[in-house]
């Protein structure tokens, strides 16, 4: 009983047993180990956090650490989860640098002042990215896919149509396959475009919907439409260009063509630099941009990922696309304008999934 | 008569009057044999209390019996069907029995009514009905104010009791008593006791009742069957049982006070011994066959004990009292003989103090006379016929023969 | 590790036993840090996005609950009700079947179907979808094969299908509820039925209902898991036209800007079905609690079974364990053989397993399998040991006797934690540990690895404390008590005497949370640390960027090293744990 007794401990201890007090104390434990395993600044350089959703990404960012001594840390993933961390950080921005496909989010971010404004690389942009890099030049333009490529085995399709209205006729019923727009983010871009160059919603919703009777198929993503295509379920295949080049180098035996339609939409990939770090970050993130855009970033790009995004056309006039991909010239495009087409994204979509999908 | 030597079928003219018949049972758990051939004929309207300790297989019979559990051979009858056999096992439910089970095993979240309510549905009547029947059951034991409680807000007795009353409101022919009053307080168990036994008389059930308590077994029944290792070592009315155990085991596991080693020094004609022991000489039923001069041990009921000297010049047993207790408005006492035995339970109405020197004077009837030789556990062969004929009349209703024992 | 210290030295004697305020504070510290803050930051937006800095007014549900609305959240949950509810009915049959012939027959294998049941609760469901879908897809392992079936592909991808995959999934969790009850279920209450005239049915007609908590809390569990469902309800049911409340909320989330407080408003929503499910829960059981297991109670004995009931038996839980497991591996596995160049045309091929071994899928070296496995393994080592450790004292929490408010509002977190999709988790640590007031008193969590870990424990915590909640529930007072009156401490009563019971459980909540966590995808996805992704992210970006082929390959090759790490921590305490402990629990 003694022994007991002897384990009361005087009252002070009292204000220790909240939860509350607990937690609080627990947070500050964790923190220091938390601090233990975050890297510490010397000599002046800061870590430059990127965020980027480009399949060569890791390759540029380790070259990039190679040459400038500045270390880099890549959180690596696709745009969706990269969005939405982004999102979700906007009190307190993590990342220094965000490069992604697609620049709606870039302009939805602009517009709340996220991000800094008036920097360029020194380079000689092509037209295309000149035409969609933004006024305030928020964000740069570094290569673009097209959207779609109209794909097929060349032993199987002899007559590839021509123009969208083609795929209207009944040579293609039951033969076209596409992206559904809501699980893959690459292909609303796609639609949107149709809407454009169709002349508004209305004309690029009837248009699908005509697709639609005249029996599109609608698979999930670039890669499930693509084996629809092998597998001879469909004849023609609406993908990103760069997975249908990057299925033929996979496979030569697939025998691949692409064609493209007038227009087809130019998808961007991105970079951006949150506004609102640090002068030291912002200052290394001007000197990643630049490496991105240097000789040396260029090759790596092209090297990074050479069955997949490395299948892009360049935005500098200076340099090459991999021999696989077409000349940039042959390809009758258009650009978006971000502002307008992003923010109907998810209303377009959820059209498209009561519509088409169906 | 309880049990039959060998396996022979019964005579089917004695069929009307047994209810539970069983003949050669049989059950083993991998290698270990549980029952080993037993034989049983309940007669109807009988109280058969089967008495072992944990591990005899009292309790596999019983479930054998109600069909929980499947014989590796033999058969089984119950009011003349076929419930058990080589290529028969008719489950539970099919053989019209009930059971009171030593945790009561009322079901915890259905009231008292219906709890009993449920025994009744076997009977095909509707549910208001039902609820008559196991209302008035539940008046017959005294709960009928409770019938909407759970059995969680009553107490031991009153549970046990509600389980009895749901054993016995279908008024099925054959009643199973799991070592019902395990489980109560020692102040409940002779009430619960005496309902058990009233009720089951009064409705004319069949009971057979298992139980490791020899108080209560010989308090019980019509008919003892003490079982142990899976066989009945011996079966007849309680007195017989008491008085004439077929062997160590029996006796020992009926109520001893205790043991004293001596050597038989003369015998008379009517299966008495004299043996002696210490300084004394004691009369002692003689159990088998015992020469002059062999030793044997005696085994002393604590009800042939009294302090005093006996009367005859032969001289009574020389102890010292270790331990006295007030118990039941008399005194019961320890006493170390002479010899090194120990005796338990002898009474007396006046206390003798620890310490005291005594003498203890053994009356025949209580006092029996084993071989040395022969183990406790009755496994040796002892023949058969040669035990006296003790019979004696039984009590009404239950048709005895000879007592026998199985080696 | 502070926190720990201290917690060992807050010790004062209390009335109440054996739980104290040590132990109690200690855990309650975590729930807040861990679930409280952030599941309730996240909810707080649906009502002041303005808070963390999102689209909106500090006190405005136009962006919310305004938002959900038109985006059809009302349709979406009304079907995630039905859909989820019916699932619950259907698993809780299918987990009672599969109960009583594991626990109370003498089913063939009986003793070692059960490993199956927790192999099929820690398959991640992204690939159980995904062998599903390989299987039986447009571009799957059938088609490729030649051996496609139109009708039972329509079939599967709408919801029918839907329905049948998340009953496949739901089972274990009703499983797990009842059969412990079942077991335990005293022999002499079915002896009494069947002993007083009534049939095998009508018996368990009888004896459910004394199990009615443990059916209740498993409908209850399978409800919330299905409700919270991502990957099925975004991969099978956007197909079909049959929008379900998690689709309408990875609607929102997919938007740029990302619509996290319409979301939050969604969430509500699933947390008040969830809600509603535990309301319908406490309301079924009025109060009632049956101990079903005391030391008194006689162990049952198994019902035989004919050669007949054997083969009914092995049809029924085969046939579940087939459907459940088998296809999805199957479809996996041959994924990862074969290599399509056209319907027919598929040639069976080692290329990818070659790949995985040459190392080519990677990009760069923090992409390889050996980096992101041993980071995941180290992760899941350590959620598993600190969820193992803290869902003791929370299971002794919530099955107190006397429950009250206090117990059902942590039972209810808890349920709705469930009931959300890990992103919920994972975005409301991004809200709440990065908040600009933290990195200036230098509290720096976010971007982490221990948050990523604290997250973990998070997600896992509550399905472990369910699973702990049935053995913890039914072991006796008694030996605690007599432990401590004879000298133990607190901690001590519990190791000798609460320990040893529920030792196997605790064993299995182990491996379950080491593979759930191995696995897991939404929260790693959000915050994992730079440079080190986690085995999930790893696999998911090749879902992103090639075939099928080498993305299932290097699945199989995660799933065959998580099956030997647990058939590893499984022969550990079959060899280390005194025997005593094994054995109880065990039907004879």
């Amino acid at each position: 009983m003694t022994a007991l007794l002897q384990r009361n401990k005087p009252t002070g201890q009292r204000q220790l047993r909240t939860p509350a007090a607990m937690a609080s104390l627990a947070l500050v434990a964790l923190a220091g180990c938390g601090a233990a395993t975050a890297t510490a600044a010397t000599t002046g350089k800061v870590p430059l956090v990127v965020y980027a959703a480009e399949g060569y990404d890791a390759a540029t960012c380790q070259a990039f650490q190679q040459y400038s001594g500045i270390q880099c840390e890549l959180t690596d993933d696709s745009t969706g989860p990269l969005d939405q961390k982004v999102q979700a950080e906007i009190n307190h921005p993590t990342w220094g640098v965000l490069w992604t496909d697609g620049d709606e989010a870039f302009a939805s971010l602009d517009q709340e002042h996220y991000l800094l404004r008036g920097f360029e690389p020194d380079v000689t942009l092509t037209a295309a990215a000149q035409q969609a890099t933004p006024s305030d030049k928020s964000y740069i333009i570094t290569g673009f896919t097209a959207m779609p490529a109209v794909v097929y085995q060349a032993n199987v399709v002899t007559d590839p149509p021509t123009s969208w209205q083609d795929l209207l006729s009944p040579k293609w019923d039951g033969e076209v396959g596409m992206n559904n727009p809501s699980i893959s983010g690459p292909t609303y871009p796609f639609v949107a475009g149709m809407m454009q160059q169709l002349g508004g919603v209305s004309q690029g919703e009837q248009f699908f919907s005509q697709l639609k009777a005249n029996g599109l198929h609608i698979y999930d993503t670039n890669k499930p439409t693509l084996a629809a295509l092998e597998a001879g379920q469909i004849k023609l295949a609406l993908v990103q260009n760069s997975a249908a080049i990057g299925a033929e180098l996979a496979d030569g035996a697939l025998d691949l063509k692409e064609a493209y339609l007038p227009k087809v939409t130019m998808l961007p990939s991105v970079i951006g630099i949150d506004g609102k770090a640090s002068a030291q970050e912002i200052s290394e993130a001007k000197a990643f941009v630049n490496f991105v855009f240097s000789g040396a970033g260029q090759s790596v790009r092209l090297g990074g990922d050479p069955e997949g995004d490395s299948l892009f056309w360049p935005s500098v006039q200076a340099y090459t696309q991999l021999p696989a991909v077409p000349a940039f010239s042959s390809i009758p495009y258009q650009i978006l304008p971000a502002a307008t087409w992003g923010q109907q994204e998810s209303t377009l979509n959820t059209w498209f999934t009561n519509n088409v999908v169906q | 008569m309880m049990t039959e030597q060998g396996s022979a079928r019964q005579h089917r003219a004695a069929d009307a009057d047994v209810l539970l018949r069983g003949d050669g049972l049989t059950k083993d758990y991998a290698a270990h044999r549980v029952l080993d051939g037993v034989q049983l004929a309940v007669p109807r309207s009988s109280f058969l209390v089967l008495l072992g300790p944990s591990g005899s297989g009292k309790t596999t019979l019983l479930r054998c019996i109600a069909g929980t559990e499947r014989l590796s051979s033999g058969s089984l009858w119950v009011d003349g069907h076929e419930v058990a056999g080589p290529r028969l096992h008719l489950p539970p439910e099919r053989r019209g029995l009930s059971m009171v089970f030593q945790d009561y095993a009322l079901w915890p979240h259905m009231t008292v009514a219906e709890n009993v309510g449920f025994a009744v549905r076997r009977l095909g009547l509707g549910a208001a009905q039902r609820r008559q029947r196991a209302l008035a059951m539940l008046e017959r034991v005294g709960l009928a104010d409770q019938e909407a409680k759970y059995p969680n807000q009553l107490s031991g007795g009153q549970q046990q009791r509600v389980a009895l009353a749901r054993a016995l409101v279908a008024g099925t022919p054959l009643l199973l008593c799991d070592e019902p009053l395990s489980n109560l307080d020692a102040h409940l168990r002779e009430q619960v006791r005496v309902e058990i036994a009233t009720l089951t008389r009064d409705s004319g059930a069949t009971v057979v009742y298992i139980t490791h308590d020899q108080q209560e077994a010989f308090a019980l029944a019509d008919e003892v069957a003490v079982i142990h290792q899976g066989r009945i070592l011996q079966s007849g009315p309680p007195e017989e049982v008491y008085r004439h155990p077929a062997n160590r085991f029996v006796a020992q596991f009926t109520g001893l006070a205790g043991t004293v080693s001596g050597e038989v020094v003369g015998r008379r004609a009517d299966g008495i011994v004299l043996v002696r022991t210490g300084r004394a000489t004691v009369e002692a039923i003689a159990v088998g066959d015992q020469e002059v001069g062999t030793p044997v041990d005696m085994l002393l009921r604590a009800d042939a004990l009294s302090f005093g000297a006996p009367e005859t010049d032969r001289g009574g047993l020389e102890g010292v009292v270790r331990d006295t207790s007030f118990r039941s408005g008399a005194y019961d006492h320890v006493v170390d003989v002479a010899g090194g035995a120990r005796l338990t339970g002898v009474r007396s109405a006046t206390r003798v103090p620890r310490g005291s020197s005594v003498s203890i004077t053994v009356e025949v009837t209580g006092c029996m006379a084993f071989g040395s030789d022969e183990a406790t556990n009755p496994g040796s062969d002892m023949g058969h016929a040669d035990l006296p004929a003790m019979a004696e009349s039984s009590p009404a209703g239950v048709a005895v023969a000879t007592s026998q024992v199985i080696p | 590790m502070a926190a720990i210290a201290l917690r060992g030295r807050l010790t004062r004697v209390r009335r109440r036993l054996p739980l104290r305020a040590g132990p109690g504070v200690g855990v309650g510290a975590v729930i807040i840090l861990l679930l409280v803050l952030p599941v309730g930051a996240f909810l707080i937006l649906a009502f002041s996005p303005q808070l963390f800095g999102q689209p909106g007014g500090w006190f405005d549900v136009s962006h919310s609950f305004g938002q959900a609305l038109q985006g059809g959240v009302l349709t979406g949950l009304v079907d995630s009700v039905v859909i989820s509810a019916l699932t619950a009915v259907l698993s809780l049959a299918i987990g009672l079947g599969i109960a009583w012939y594991t626990t109370r027959s003498t089913l063939f294998g009986s003793r070692y179907w059960p490993f199956l049941i927790w192999a099929v609760l820690m398959a991640p469901s992204y690939l159980v979808a995904l062998g599903w879908e390989s299987l039986l897809g447009k571009d799957g392992a059938f088609w490729d094969l030649g051996l496609q079936i139109p009708s039972l592909t329509n079939l599967f991808f709408a919801p029918p299908g839907v329905l049948v995959v998340y009953v496949l999934k739901g089972v274990p969790f009703a499983y797990l509820a009842v059969s412990w009850g079942m077991a335990a279920l005293g022999g002499e209450f079915e002896d009494a039925a069947r002993i007083h005239g009534a049939g095998r049915l009508r018996t368990w007609r009888v004896l459910l209902p004394m199990i009615a908590p443990a059916m209740w809390s498993g409908m209850a569990i399978v409800f919330a898991e299905t409700i919270s469902d991502f990957g099925v309800a975004h991969t099978l049911a956007a197909s079909s036209n049959f929008p379900l409340a998690t689709q309408v909320m990875y609607n929102f989330l997919d938007d740029f800007p990302t619509q996290f407080s319409a979301a939050a408003a969604v969430s509500w929503f699933v947390i008040a079905a969830a809600g509603g499910a535990m309301l319908l829960q406490s309301r079924a059981l009025r109060g009632r609690v049956y101990g079903v297991l005391s030391g008194r109670t006689r162990q049952p004995i198994r019902t035989p079974l004919n050669t007949r009931g054997q083969a009914l038996g092995l049809t029924l839980v085969g046939g579940y364990f087939l459907l459940a497991l088998g296809v999805p591996v199957l479809g996996a596995v041959i994924g990862s053989l074969l290599s399509s160049t056209g319907p027919g045309h598929s040639t069976w091929t080692l290329s990818w397993y070659q790949g995985l071994l040459q190392n080519r899928y990677a990009v760069e070296d923090s992409e390889s399998l050996p980096g992101p496995l041993s980071f995941s393994t180290l992760n899941a080592v350590i959620a598993a040991t600190a969820v193992a450790v803290i869902a003791i004292p929370l299971a002794m929490y919530l099955t107190r006797p006397r429950g009250g408010i206090s117990a059902r509002t942590v039972d209810l977190l808890l349920l709705g934690t469930v009931a959300l999709p890990g992103i919920v988790l994972g975005a409301g640590y991004i809200f709440t540990y990065n908040l600009p007031f933290l990195g200036d008193i230098g509290l720096v969590l976010y971007g982490t690895a221990p948050l990523l870990a604290m997250a973990y424990i998070a997600g896992a915590l509550p399905n472990a404390t369910r699973v702990m909640m049935g053995p913890v529930a039914q072991v006796d007072q008694a030996p605690v008590s007599a432990a401590r009156v004879h000298g133990a401490g607190p901690v001590g009563a519990l190791r000798h005497s609460l320990l040893p019971v529920v030792s196997r459980s605790l064993v299995w909540a182990w491996v379950y949370v080491f593979t759930g966590v191995l696995f897991e995808l939404p929260v790693s996805q959000l915050l994992y640390p730079p440079n080190s992704p986690t085995l999930s992210v790893s696999i998911n970006r090749l879902l992103g960027d090639v075939f099928y082929g080498p993305a299932t390959t290097m699945s199989v090759a995660a799933v065959v090293y998580a099956l030997l790490v647990v058939a590893l921590v499984l022969g550990a305490f079959r060899l280390l744990a005194p025997r005593g402990w094994r054995q109880i629990g065990r039907s004879g």
